[in-house]
């Protein structure tokens, strides 16, 4: 289970003093691979993200207009700002909310999905790829599609529903509806990707586990909490960030949903990126927009280290920093 | 297991493209001068391929590419690229889009000899004075933006009405007698499509034009530079409340029917305000729906919205006069007939006869030919406004699914004042606000 | 390394056992919830063939009772999806292709070494994934054109060279390969850097054919940058050519859907073939935290 090794040649430890250095010359060389083999990859994220991520975060301290020739420095005036921002706030408020009700139902569901999946391959081999559609499905082709399903008249949501009785519903537009039904598409899409990586955890989980717990009684649901869920952590760690992660980051199906006169309304369905995107790219305010680009980050980062806080596998092999 | 003989295949298809592709990007860079339009209606495609085919043949040295965009994304490639002097020669746009750029200095005045033709009565002076800032002209009229109300005539005669509505009264009149519902009561057909909702400042710029006729305005210049919200009175409140009463007083539109050009094409409502591009927009999707046009309808005053679309040579242009020399030569008169005659934008030049283009396609004459006290207005050149009618927006459409709103002035009132006051509120933090 | 098949059937009898008196219920919901995955898109294709008076026909009809190919010649005509299809077949390979290299060679030094740093560096990179894109769009955008980059190839590519999820992908499923076969290596006097080409890399194969579909699918999707960046049809990607497109026709959704159909088709494709190897790939590889 060692999954990790330590710059420390493989000879075991050593005793002697020229031994040690002999080790220590090898742990520095091996320190200098490391560094090295890292060194293209960290060159490009320091050109391509890092770079302009702090000139971003520099503009927050900025009145910075995009168009205005005088750009003075206010401090944190633009902080400030933002908690006094109704607008800011209710796309927080979004936000949260997207992002407990995606990250939340696709882990569940998909998890769900995985369980009654594992067992059945040849099933199983059908199942993924079509659950895997959605997922390599481009956003702007999804949005066609699922505007005709939410559409009020022509919609096939509203005509599946009315063979229960039910009355048309404007999905899009009623502004309680609206995060709800995007929130439902995002779902869609994202499902199969997270119930392929539940899968690969089920499997990887040793019968051994199982059988013991069958001698001691426990089978069903009991055998699912106590061993598959703690065993399941790692992938539950990784699905929850790179979900939680992309939630916090959705723009283009809010974006392309608002669109058009029967589009969602802004404010229904505002988050955060979108807030962004309007202050920044309509308004022009970009400092305004890299102050909240700031606090997003500082959110998405703290959420994140919770995450690998609380999931950190049992096992001493995990190296989750 | 994984099939490289499939991967290297996948690879060396990328590879080929790769091979195939470099040359004609380079190749394309020998010619002497080289113009780029930059377009935000898509639709416009079929104009600038033939102005470009004819102005070829007369200056074969010049090479002109256009793209085309729609519009919210042509307007964010534009706001990153002025201020970074990397945009096309040539821009078509809004004079309110552009007036921000051209109040930063980001846009030269017309040369002489464009400022010239703008003056030389070939458009109606009201354009020259919009596109006028600090004295001198900038941009070049190409096509405008007016509203008409689009009816349906067969779904009218069906009702035993004969014209479109022509006051607010009628409006409602006619509406309730358009109207259809199902057995259930619902409504199945509206009597009128309102802009109701979607995001961006859509629903605010159709709500003006019923602010307008009763006599008031999104916002109200004081002073040069001085602005407050002009919709915090009787106008904003009866505007609002014309609203409310279609929606939820008389059932004529709901959120459930499909509403916009669309759900005129589809034939699910009766009448609806849009721009000329619908007549186009029909004679492709919906050849068969019968429908005319008429001016707005009118109540204490009447007029109909001006947007200008304008084509204005920007500072990255390597070769301003060439540009320029082109932009003239789209406005000569046979290419503004083509540009209504195919594309259905409205061609700005007021002294080309337009009469053969009517005669084929009797809607287009509601457009142009005004009723005597008919109005133009237009866009103010306020940098802050997008973000004055975007938050408006928002609150209309709370407020168009309130249904307590029916008979309830006070709350009328209320909606109003809220929103007034964040109007007047954008126009003090960008200090531009006149006071009360 | 564990053997997927006396595993698979082990679990097989285990699962049965658990499940079998809800059993025809969770067949239910699985086929209800494929359905659900696919009805969009059979919706989508049987449009595309249907004439305009079929279109809005109501209720919807998922067999065209007239099948025509003409939306697809006039979607052919109304825009170039081939220049779309292989500008965004390049992006997208050359992205795929700069990520795999990246991520698998970064994601084994951080899986497999202990460095000083190591952690820091590695949740530095992840967090550069937790702002969007458009958050620095714009530093970005000028710094595109102080290269010259501004409408080529290389501006349009140049932001998804890189993946931080790729390389916590990778770290995760390397963490997974036994360290005892790096040591038989050692011992075998294989360097460190031929431990990567000679165990690592044939050991992740499948992880890394998964990670090539994210990324060919996330360069394939990516709408916003090819916009900003460039200034020429010819250099459309698929997706934004599909946006023009759209707007062109708002209301000929057989002509929309054709498009649509078009424009993800290469990417099921691509997705067609690799299949396997995802599937069997995660599968056998196997994650671990």
């Amino acid at each position: 289970m060692k999954s990790e090794y330590a710059a420390r040649p493989s000879g075991g430890r050593s005793t002697s003093t020229s031994r040690s250095a002999r080790a220590s010359r090898r742990q520095l060389k091996l320190y200098l691979f490391c560094y090295l083999g890292l060194l293209p990859t960290i060159l490009l994220f320091v050109i391509l993200r890092v770079r302009p991520l702090f000139s971003t975060l520099q503009l927050s301290f900025y009145n910075w207009n995009m168009i205005k020739p005088i750009k003075p420095f206010v401090g944190f005036d633009n902080y400030r700002a933002l908690l006094k921002d109704d607008l800011f706030l209710l796309s927080l408020r979004n936000t949260t909310l997207f992002a407990f009700g995606t990250v939340i139902m696709t882990a569940v569901l998909s998890l769900a999905l995985a369980s009654a999946l594992s067992g059945r391959r040849k099933m199983s081999a059908f199942y993924q790829v079509v659950y895997f559609i959605p997922v390599v499905t481009p956003m702007v082709p999804v949005s066609i599609i699922w505007k005709w399903i939410y559409d009020p008249g022509y919609g096939l949501l509203n005509y599946i529903l009315s063979f229960f009785g039910i009355e048309p519903v404007g999905w899009l537009t009623y502004p309680n509806l609206a995060l709800f039904s995007i929130i439902v598409m995002c779902i869609w899409k994202a499902l199969g990707y997270n119930m392929v990586m539940f899968l690969v955890g089920l499997k990887a989980i040793s019968r051994q586990y199982y059988e013991a717990a069958a001698i001691d009684g426990a089978s069903g649901w009991k055998s699912f909490r106590y061993i598959t869920l703690p065993l399941l952590k790692p992938i539950i760690l990784y699905v929850l960030v790179t979900s939680t992660i992309d939630a916090f980051n959705v723009f283009t199906p809010v974006y392309v949903m608002t669109t058009g006169s029967q589009g969602a309304p802004g404010n229904a369905v505002r988050t955060l990126v979108y807030n962004m995107y309007e202050d920044g790219f309509r308004y022009f305010k970009m400092g305004y927009a890299s102050a909240q680009a700031a606090v997003l980050l500082l959110i998405v980062l703290v959420l994140t280290v919770l995450q690998f806080a609380f999931l950190r596998h049992e096992d001493t092999s995990s190296q989750g920093p | 297991m994984l099939k490289m003989r499939k991967v290297g295949f996948l690879w060396l298809l990328c590879l080929m493209a790769l091979a195939c592709l470099i040359p004609p990007v380079n190749a394309a860079s020998g010619k002497a001068i080289r113009l780029a339009i930059w377009s935000g209606y898509p639709e416009m495609a079929p104009f600038y391929q033939k102005v470009i085919e004819d102005y070829k043949k007369e200056n074969p040295e010049v090479e002109v590419t256009f793209l085309t965009n729609p519009l919210r994304e042509h307007e964010q490639k534009i706001s990153a690229a002025i201020p970074a002097n990397t945009a096309a020669d040539i821009i078509e746009t809004s004079t309110y889009v552009m007036q921000k750029f051209i109040d930063a200095g980001l846009i030269d005045p017309n040369p002489p000899k464009v400022d010239k033709f703008l003056k030389s009565g070939v458009y109606d002076p009201f354009y020259v004075t919009l596109n006028t800032s600090e004295g001198k002209t900038y941009g070049v009229p190409f096509f405008q933006g007016r509203q008409v109300m689009f009816w349906n005539t067969q779904m009218f005669k069906e009702a035993g009405l004969s014209h479109a509505p022509t006051t607010w009264e009628e409006v409602i009149d006619f509406s309730r007698k358009l109207a259809k519902y199902d057995a259930q009561g619902n409504l199945s057909r509206a009597g009128i499509s309102l802009r109701k909702s979607g995001g961006g400042s859509g629903v605010t710029e159709k709500w003006w034009f019923w602010v307008y006729p009763a006599g008031g305005s999104i916002v109200e210049q004081v002073s040069k530079d001085k602005w407050r919200n002009g919709y915090d009175n009787d106008a904003g409140r009866s505007a609002l409340k014309l609203y409310i009463d279609l929606i939820h007083k008389y059932k004529v539109d709901s959120h459930k029917i499909k509403a916009d050009a669309e759900g005129f094409a589809l034939q699910t409502h009766a009448m609806f305000t849009r721009e000329s591009w619908v007549v186009g927009y029909m004679k492709q999707n919906a050849p068969s729906v019968q429908f005319d046009t008429a001016p707005l309808p009118k109540n204490k005053r009447a007029g109909t919205i001006c947007t200008l679309m304008n084509f204005y040579v920007t500072k990255s242009s390597k070769n301003p006069e060439a540009a320029w020399d082109f932009v003239l030569f789209m406005m000569r008169p046979e290419y503004q007939k083509y540009l209504l005659s195919k594309v259905g934008w409205f061609p700005c030049r007021t002294d080309v006869d337009y009469e053969e283009i009517y005669k084929q396609v009797p809607q287009y004459r509601a457009f142009m030919a005004l009723p005597a006290g008919y109005q133009l207005y237009a866009y103010p050149s306020l940098a802050c406004y997008d973000e004055i009618q975007t938050k408006l927006s928002e609150r209309l459409i709370q407020a168009f699914l309130d249904a307590s709103l029916v008979d309830n002035p006070g709350k009328i009132a209320r909606v109003i004042s809220d929103a007034a006051r964040e109007t007047d509120d954008i126009l003090r933090a960008n200090g531009v606000y006149a006071g009360k | 390394m564990r053997s997927t098949a006396t595993r698979g059937d082990v679990i097989l009898r285990h699962r049965r056992a658990v499940f079998s008196p809800g059993g025809i219920a969770v067949q239910v919901i699985l086929a209800a919830g494929a359905l659900t995955m696919v009805l969009p898109f059979i919706w989508m294709l049987s449009t595309s063939f249907k004439p305009p008076a079929e279109v809005i026909s109501w209720p919807p009809r998922f067999i065209p009772l007239h099948p025509t190919v003409k939306n697809y010649v006039d979607a052919m005509k109304a825009a170039p999806f081939f220049r779309f299809f292989i500008n965004s077949f390049l992006v997208s390979g050359i992205s795929t292709l700069s990520i795999l290299l990246t991520s698998s060679f970064s994601g084994f030094l951080f899986a497999k070494y202990r460095f000083p740093g190591r952690d820091i560096i590695f949740i530095a990179i992840l967090a550069t994934a937790m702002v969007p894109f458009q958050s620095y769009m714009i530093p970005f955008y000028l710094f595109m054109r102080d290269l010259g980059w501004l409408s080529t190839y290389q501006g349009l590519v140049a932001p998804l060279l890189i993946m931080s999820f790729g390389i916590f992908f990778m770290r995760q499923n390397i963490l997974s390969i036994p360290d005892e076969l790096m040591d038989a290596a050692r011992i075998d006097g294989c360097s460190e850097f031929g431990i990567y080409t000679k165990i690592i890399l044939p050991l992740s194969k499948a992880a890394l054919s998964a990670l090539s579909i994210f990324a060919f699918r996330n360069a394939w999707s990516d709408f916003i940058w090819p916009l900003l960046i460039t200034n020429d049809i010819n250099l459309y990607t698929m997706e934004l050519g599909l946006g023009m497109f759209q707007h062109r026709f708002t209301v000929d959704y057989g002509c929309i859907t054709a498009g649509s159909v078009i424009s993800v088709a290469p990417i099921l494709v691509v997705f067609a073939v690799f299949r396997r190897n995802i599937i069997e790939g995660i599968t056998l590889t196997g994650l671990k935290g």
